[in-house]
């Protein structure tokens, strides 16, 4: 009762007019830096920060939650038009929807994305409202084993995603995981294969490496192809055909909805992040699916499990934030900030002291969510003259835009010439069928695993990992998502051995 | 510990580049002595294979000089993903050997690709030296040509619209302060 109460008066402290004018601002704004490959949620938050000193605190927080919420949307635009995610959370939902695309079915990549976006970021805040304080406190309890033991389950996708091509897929995403052990050790300082050069020191940032990867390399293949001619949608464009029917989207409805609960989840762990749980739940929409074979090829189901997932991620990183002032993400750190510059202090007590506050943040990510439906599909038709764009036009805009990006992360031509090699790589090795998506999320899972590794080992011994009872499980769980796609290839191939 | 110096060198940007070299030389040579025993139809592979190898060779050696501090060493996570890197190309070099992997497919044409790569390194280089926006202009104006655009007025509006578009909203609104060149700086501050 007493939680309905605080809703109802979150929901009176959004429907005015400045709070409302602040979410419709944050969404478009998300929206535009979710679409443009390089500005990165985080970037999106912190541009839109000083903006927010004068306002008053609820309608700072609400446009920069919704540009938050909103930019994750907007990834999956170019993901889908043009095969450029926009932000890492947009590289599964690339894997059907660029496919969908080439068949002439923008609309229906976009229509799903826009919708499981805003039933993922539904999900994601009902249960931040519901469970907050009792998710929160587990999260904080994971022992770096654990967290090590769901870096390696995040890997298991690769053996789906990989398909007939597994060891290219394992090599794809070692390599990602090596990559990431460039530049200063996190646990004992450490330079490694920095050869001299500072902006090494770093290491490599994901950024510029998945504009190089998706989006050049994308380019130099279209180049080899000869595709000069823009790509045929057909009759996309008239409006009937562009979007999905409502039976379409209510047969999606169980992956939609598992994903959400899915994305929330991982998004409840400080560090996991939306980009890990728009992979995971891709891969498990793909082993508990009918039609596991058309994965990758153009299924709905793909593009609305990433993008359900990744929506519903960030009502997940906001239960560390505003229970326990725990960052989850890049940028639930920049909201600690806008936090903190209206004398908020982040943590348990918020939601006794300024309740009117907290749950009227709450009420703006629901109304944001349908904000985001509208805009979405408004700006559909826009999105779909993308890929009728002349590809000669197309393809130097994509590298004009891609090198902003790669600059715009760190202001370093470093990251401009590594995106370039980069793109240069992932060309030559997806000529010769090694996939890009499992070098990304090696990037993704590299920092996230190795720290945990050795935290734990320090810790523990190596023994730890089998000793504490949720690594042990989750080791086992990954054991078998890596076996099991393997298992049913050999079955099937011994199957259609008896039938010849 | 072994030879320390050739640490320190290997390390460096000139041991980088003398890598590089050395590496090349290898990967020329490994293409002509595998032609025969792989066949023409696993080449590509083959080459993708072998320079994965020794970049993984030479990160492993480089791990030799990593300095030990605490319990778990800098060059356990990385020596773990190079073991695993192995393994798996070993399996794709058995598959190759035994002609069950799916040969290369056919390249199309290479020209293009290449000429464009040569207009991207040329944009990177007038980034550095006339700033992000007069080498935006030119680089959409050139590869647009080369694409066969054949529309001169358009290719004007669109590189000349980019560049006007990429001012204001990256540099005057978002303020992303986009490189301006040297030679941009030198001659007008």
């Amino acid at each position: 009762m007493e939680l309905l109460g605080h809703m109802l008066e979150g929901f009176g402290n959004v429907f005015a007019v400045g709070p409302l004018i602040a979410v419709a601002i944050g969404v478009f704004m998300g929206i535009l830096v979710g679409a443009m490959p390089g500005l990165s949620p985080s970037m999106g938050v912190a541009l839109l920060l000083p903006f927010t000193f004068r306002l008053d605190p609820l309608i700072g927080l609400v446009m920069l939650t919704a540009v938050y919420l909103a930019s994750n949307y907007g990834g999956s635009i170019t993901a889908i038009t043009i095969n450029t995610p926009g932000t890492p959370s947009a590289v599964a939902t690339a894997f059907d929807g660029y496919p969908l695309t080439q068949q002439g079915k923008a609309g229906i990549g976009l229509g799903h994305s826009l919708v499981s976006s805003v039933v993922g970021g539904f999900v994601g805040i009902v249960i931040l409202i519901l469970f907050a304080q009792p998710l929160a406190k587990i999260a904080v309890k994971m022992h770096p084993a654990e967290y090590f033991a769901l870096a390696l389950f995040g890997l298991t996708t690769v053996a789906s995603l990989g398909g007939k091509n597994w060891a290219k897929a394992f090599v794809a995403a070692l390599i990602g995981l090596l990559i990431n052990t460039i530049g200063i050790d996190p646990i004992s300082s450490v330079k490694r294969y920095t050869f001299g050069v500072t902006a090494l020191f770093d290491g490599f940032d994901i950024i510029p490496a998945l504009i190089g990867l998706f989006a050049l390399s994308e380019v130099f293949t279209k180049l080899e192809e000869g595709a000069i001619k823009s790509i045929d949608v057909g009759d996309a464009e008239s409006r009937k055909d562009v979007w999905p029917t409502l039976r379409e989207y209510w047969d999606h409805r169980r992956v939609t909805l598992q994903s959400s609960v899915f994305g929330t989840l991982i998004g409840i762990f400080p560090g996991a992040g939306s980009a890990i749980a728009s992979f995971l739940a891709y891969d498990l929409a793909k082993r508990t699916s009918k039609h596991p074979e058309t994965f990758g090829k153009g299924n709905a189901e793909g593009v609305c499990a990433a993008e359900a997932a990744n929506s519903a991620s960030v009502g997940g990183a906001m239960v560390p934030l505003l229970t326990l002032g725990i960052p989850g993400s890049a940028a639930t750190a920049v909201l600690v900030g806008a936090l903190m510059i209206h004398d908020l202090v982040p943590g348990p007590m918020l939601f006794t002291s300024n309740p009117g506050l907290i749950y009227g943040l709450f009420a703006s990510m629901l109304v944001a969510n349908i904000f985001m439906l509208f805009v979405g599909a408004l700006g559909g038709r826009l999105w779909l003259k993308v890929i009728k764009i002349s590809p000669a036009v197309l393809l130097p805009m994509i590298v004009a835009v891609a090198f902003i990006g790669s600059f715009a992360v760190k202001n370093s031509l470093f990251d401009v010439g590594a995106c370039f090699v980069f793109g240069i790589a992932g060309w030559m090795l997806k000529r010769y069928g090694y996939p890009m998506a499992p070098i990304v999320l090696g990037m993704v899972l590299g920092k996230l695993a190795e720290v945990n590794f050795r935290r734990a080992v320090i810790m523990g011994g190596y023994s730890i990992f089998f000793t504490r009872p949720a690594s042990a499980i989750l080791l086992i769980i990954s054991v078998a998502a890596f076996a099991l796609p393997f298992i049913q290839a050999s079955k099937e191939k011994r199957k259609s051995a008896g039938k010849k | 510990m072994p030879n320390k110096q050739l640490g320190i060198f290997l390390n460096s940007t000139p041991g980088f580049w003398a890598l590089c070299a050395g590496l090349l030389v290898v990967v020329f040579t490994g293409r002509l002595l595998m032609k025969k025993p792989i066949g023409k139809e696993y080449l590509g592979q083959g080459t993708v294979i072998l320079v994965l190898m020794l970049v993984s060779a030479v990160f492993l050696a480089l791990t030799i000089w990593f300095p030990v501090r605490g319990e778990v060493s800098a060059a356990v996570v990385p020596r773990l993903w190079i073991v695993g890197i192995y393994s798996c190309l070993i399996y794709l070099v058995v598959k190759i050997l035994r002609k069950t992997e799916d040969p290369d497919e056919v390249a199309g044409d290479l020209i293009l690709p290449f000429k464009f790569i040569f207009a991207t390194i040329g944009y990177i280089v007038l980034m550095v030296l006339i700033g992000y926006f007069l080498a935006s202009l030119f680089f959409i104006a050139v590869t647009m040509t080369l694409l066969h655009y054949k529309r001169r007025f358009v290719i004007l509006a669109i590189s000349g619209g980019w560049m006007v578009f990429s001012y204001l909203i990256f540099y005057r609104v978002l303020y992303v302060p986009l490189p301006q060149g040297l030679l941009i700086t030198a001659f007008f501050g």
